[in-house]
């Protein structure tokens, strides 16, 4: 009985410690990576090195199509920009007013994030009310040498964890 | 709970703990950070060992040395790591030549990475004229391939315009064997066709050879030959048993050949239709002269007059729909990139000579035909006109087979080479095309967008595997020739097997498109 629960335990913590490893955490991620559609979320968009030994010197997100009302989080070290443009879809936004314009992209320069360190930036906004539905917040990380394009959005049937730069994604989920 | 099992509890709960800060710790897929030789690299001697550079310590799996026969030279086992240093050391010198050293290796968090880079040894200039070697040898063939397809032409033109001249034009007066004659040349030609492209992808030392037969036989040009010699064998019954349906519907199925190879069967089922058309109108127009010459000169002056004005009312008929279809198939097409290039001289000259034999057309038409009956002198200029207009019409063909062993200018996603200038795919993903021709060592790739104006992404990656020869993700570097139009040389890569293909083109900051396909190699051209 004992050797059984002995075994079940190694056995979980086996297991625990594939499914850990199973995550890549070499990619840009979400601290979060589900949240409930229509709600306001805090993105913690999760950078893990910069780009084949060379560090990252500007971080580009792009805001995914319904996401509303954006405001990225300061961050020492960097400078903060954003870009706004036309909604590819209006949204409906309080008191029935259509807003159709809004931050399509956010900007974090001017800092030096090296190979062997981590950092994370954050922003947030309101997720479209889509539940079910993965939205997907493509980032581009500028290095003093290349550039890593975090921009793979899985084809149909297709995982994150299938390609090499998956774009950090979020899974909308039905409110309870 | 007894103690033991709350102590066992204990040790899987830490177990479980190290076994997270330890898959954290080590969850960055290792990066190659240089290599020894560098890529593209040529040396003057044999490298003593090659050393790959990881940014953390990697486990190989598979390290190797292939030359570009595909032959193992050092690995795949044997390779030594040191804090993320990967070194192959070499048994004995490599041989003068070019060489790929491929890696897979297993980053910490067991994720394989595998990548390869391209070196030479020795003097260069062997391995140059053996390239230029190679392309002599696929000029031959093209040159080869060009007669093949004005034979194949000419026969279907005398075949397809005499037995329209039979059905339509002048029934009685026309014999059957010469339309014969021609038909049976197209269907050899057509056979040969698909040989000569058969034979130019594998160079095949005996026809017996089992690789260089599947090869043709999946070639569009097999097809084509398919279509056309069921056409023609259709087309024969019908005249033999003088049933116009039948004879009509194997002309067009040959015609339809003649739309599954070239240019056009890269296009869409548009592009198709347009060739069929275009192929039907013209060869019925031209291939007409010739029994019409035949009546001019021995028949009488009535019945020629007869005939003479039949075909003319046709002829209005037949060159709009052949205009028509060549208007679908180029004009619209290629609209601005023609002047310069070799199938804009082509193309010029084709409409040269047909503006001649339009000219011609209707000054038969207007002047000499009316007076057929009644002026001998009338008859003789319609006559020597008939005569001039067939050379024309050859000529005309001899280009139109030239032209279509060109390379169209730009836009190539829909004006891709036809397999007899090497193997060609057609890719789409999200509305953009991508055409990839592979000609001796040259992988070209044409980029259109949706529009089918070329497409110049912000960033072109193309890289090929082969997982049989232990060569993956090996990177070849692209070099942009005009707008939407990017040369990649891949010498010193083993010609033979089946290479997977992956091209990357950046759309916009955000977002990029992924081609990929597999093509099979023979082992000629490279």
């Amino acid at each position: 009985m004992l050797k059984t629960v002995h075994a079940a335990a190694l056995a979980a913590a086996a297991l625990g410690c594939v499914l850990v490893a199973g995550h890549a955490y070499a990619h840009v991620t979400l601290e979060q990576p589900q949240a409930v559609a229509g709600s306001t979320y805090k993105a913690v968009i999760r950078v893990p090195h910069g780009c084949e030994g060379s560090p990252t010197i500007r971080l580009r997100v792009q805001i995914p199509d319904g996401m509303t009302n954006v405001k990225p989080m300061p961050k020492a070290g960097w400078e903060l920009s954003t870009v706004r443009g036309k909604l590819a879809t209006p949204v409906a936004g309080d008191h029935g007013a259509q807003i159709t314009e809004g931050v399509r992209e956010v900007i974090w320069s001017g800092g030096r994030l090296l190979d062997e360190h981590y950092d994370e930036f954050v922003l947030r906004g309101a997720l479209p009310n889509k539940p079910g539905e993965t939205i997907y917040f493509p980032a581009v990380s500028e290095c003093e040498r290349g550039v890593d394009r975090w921009i793979e959005i899985p084809a149909a049937g297709k995982s994150p964890g299938d390609y090499r730069y998956p774009a950090p994604s979020l899974r909308l989920t039905p409110r309870n | 709970m007894s103690g033991r099992s709350k102590r066992c509890l204990g040790h899987a709960a830490i177990l479980a703990i190290a076994a997270w800060f330890w898959a954290s710790a080590a969850l960055a897929h290792a990066v190659l950070l240089g290599t020894s030789p560098a890529d593209g690299t040529a040396l003057a001697q044999s490298p003593p060992r090659i050393v790959f550079a990881f940014n953390e310590t990697v486990v190989p799996a598979d390290v190797r040395i292939v030359d570009a026969n595909g032959t193992l030279h050092a690995g795949p086992t044997g390779a030594e790591v040191k804090d993320g240093t990967v070194t192959l050391t070499l048994a004995s010198p490599l041989p003068p030549g070019q060489y790929v050293a491929a890696y897979r290796v297993a980053s910490a968090d067991t994720h394989p990475i595998a990548g390869a880079i391209r070196f030479s040894v020795g003097e260069t200039a062997p391995d140059i004229s053996a390239t230029v070697e190679n392309v002599d040898n696929a000029e031959r063939w093209t040159a080869l391939s060009v007669i093949v397809r004005f034979v194949r032409d000419a026969g279907l033109c005398v075949g397809i315009g005499g037995a329209f001249f039979v059905l339509l034009v002048a029934p009685a007066s026309t014999a059957l064997a010469p339309i014969r004659l021609a038909l049976a040349a197209a269907a050899l030609a057509s056979l040969a066709g698909a040989i000569v492209a058969g034979a130019r992808l594998t160079a095949p030392t005996s026809l017996l050879s089992l690789s260089f037969w599947q090869t043709t036989l999946s070639l569009s040009a097999a097809a084509a030959a398919a279509a056309i010699l069921l056409g023609i064998l259709t087309s024969w019954m019908g005249l033999r048993k003088a049933s116009k349906p039948l004879a009509v519907v194997g002309l067009v199925l040959a015609a339809l050949g003649t739309a599954l190879t070239g240019h056009a069967a890269t296009g869409g089922l548009d592009a198709r239709l347009a060739q069929t058309a275009h192929s039907l109108a013209a060869f019925a127009w031209l291939g007409a002269l010739i029994p019409l010459l035949y009546l001019a000169q021995t028949g009488p002056a009535s019945a020629a007059e007869i005939a003479a004005r039949r075909f003319s009312a046709l002829a209005l008929a037949l060159v709009p729909v052949a205009l028509a279809g060549s208007i679908v198939l180029v004009v619209a097409r290629v609209p601005l990139e023609l002047a310069g290039s070799a199938y804009g001289v082509l193309a010029l000259a084709k409409t040269v000579l047909l503006g001649g034999l339009l000219a011609i057309a209707a000054q038969n038409r207007w002047r000499l035909v009316p007076k057929l009956a009644a002026d001998a002198a009338a008859r003789t200029h319609f006559v020597r006109n008939m005569r001039i207009d067939i050379v024309l019409a050859a000529a005309l063909l001899a280009v139109t087979a030239q032209l279509s062993h060109t390379p169209p200018p730009s836009h190539g996603a829909l004006h891709a080479h036809g397999p007899a200038a090497g193997i060609s795919v057609a890719l789409m993903r999200e509305g953009h095309q991508l055409t990839l021709a592979i000609d001796g060592p040259n992988f070209d790739l044409y980029l259109a967008r949706p529009d089918l104006a070329a497409f110049d992404p912000l960033e072109t990656v193309l890289e090929i595997s082969q997982p049989a020869l232990g060569i993956e993700a090996l990177k070849l570097p692209l070099q942009r020739l005009e707008p939407g139009h990017y040369r990649a040389n891949a010498s010193g890569i083993a010609a033979r097997g089946r290479w997977q293909l992956r091209i990357e083109a950046l759309v916009t900051d955000f977002k990029k498109i992924v081609f990929e396909t597999e093509i099979e190699l023979g082992s000629a051209s490279r």
